[in-house]
């Protein structure tokens, strides 16, 4: 079966990750709250596994994991422990994605894909980061040599030029994984999301880096940001009243 | 069956993540995922303490776990050094009369 990505609704990706939550209620007989039990989802219902190894990266750039998806696992880089250490969201991010990776990008008839130096397994993906513009970057390893849009931006990461992070399918899964829509309208209702310290709780409480949160409020509607401007607005019809005014 | 193995099952079995059983236990996050994936040299493979501590926070056999790990208990030890005459005998045995001296001792 052949993917786009691209094209993939959001809906669909949202019955995707919550399917997978009820799985796991219905396995565990857990009822999920925040923070999601992301590591068992992907455990007992994906069938990954994790393994921390050192992955080798190329200058100026950061590899957080990857997929190894023959041997069904999520291999994350020790390289960056003490990253992940501090930043527990970014770590549960990584996992959420290589999991979107698994579970609606690759076709799993199909592992073949080419090498990561130094592994001796085929990845199909693997998250980067250019130091330079300070993004991360999704790489298709597996389509670089096929779709000369990929290899232009493994060339573009390669001269360290910024890149705009990718809106891809698997960042919507893993964001709706982390942040299931009821858990959180529900974690939302009696909260004041213009507030930037409420909205730190409730990453905390989702265990999800802000930026990350604010994304999916936004996608959800909870909330409005304008680019370079810190104000929260709940809708953009206020932040429209309020340019109104002045 | 092999300890990393058999420490996934348990973990599993008990709904834990491998940075929840790693902060109970108090190692960092990635040692439990290289336990369970036979990734640590003998140097770096859990010690006696930390088997107990591994099979309390998982409700496991104490002992289970550290025969796989290849560690005798030390109770077990104590024993051996006790009745060294009795051990090397039972060493001799075949498995057939060890399944017999075991059916013996469970039915008394």
């Amino acid at each position: 079966m052949t993917k786009h990505l691209k094209y993939l609704r959001n809906e669909a990706i949202e019955d995707v990750t919550a399917q997978r939550i009820r799985e796991y209620e219905s396995k565990t007989d857990v009822t999920v709250t925040l923070p999601v039990p992301i590591e068992q989802i992907v455990e007992q219902v994906l069938g990954l596994d994790f393994d921390w190894d050192v992955i080798e990266e190329l200058p100026g750039e950061q590899i957080l994991g990857g997929l190894d998806a023959v041997n069904q696992r999520i291999l994350l880089n020790e390289t960056h422990t003490d990253l992940f250490e501090q930043k527990p969201g970014l770590l549960r991010s990584t996992i959420g994605h290589e999991a979107g990776h698994y579970d609606i990008d690759i076709d799993r008839a199909k592992l073949l894909h080419p090498k990561l130096p130094g592994m001796d397994f085929s990845p199909s993906i693997a998250k980067r980061h250019v130091k330079k513009s300070d993004r991360l970057i999704e790489v298709l390893f597996d389509r670089a040599a096929s779709d000369p849009r990929a290899a232009k931006l493994l060339q573009q990461i390669k001269d360290g030029q910024d890149t705009a992070e990718q809106k891809s399918a698997v960042d919507r899964y893993q964001s709706a994984l982390l942040m299931p829509e009821w858990l959180i309208r529900e974690a939302a209702a009696n909260l004041d999301l213009t507030s930037w310290s409420i909205l730190y709780g409730l990453a905390d409480k989702a265990q999800v880096n802000i930026s990350n949160l604010t994304v999916r409020l936004r996608r959800l509607g909870l909330i409005y940001l304008r680019d370079g401007d810190k104000t929260i607005y709940r809708s953009e019809d206020e932040w429209s009243g309020q340019k109104s005014l002045f | 069956m092999k300890f990393g193995e058999r420490l996934r099952a348990l973990r599993q079995g008990k709904n834990l993540s491998q940075r929840d059983l790693a902060v109970q236990v108090g190692v960092n996050f990635t040692y439990i995922s290289k336990i369970e994936n036979e990734k640590l040299d003998f140097a770096q493979f859990p010690g006696e303490e930390l088997i107990r501590k591994l099979a309390k926070a998982l409700e496991a056999d104490e002992d289970e776990l550290l025969i796989l790990a290849e560690k005798v208990p030390e109770r077990i030890k104590k024993r051996v050094m006790e009745r060294p005459d009795a051990f090397r005998k039972f060493a001799e045995l075949d498995d057939k009369d060890i399944d017999r001296l075991l059916d013996e001792i469970d039915d008394k």
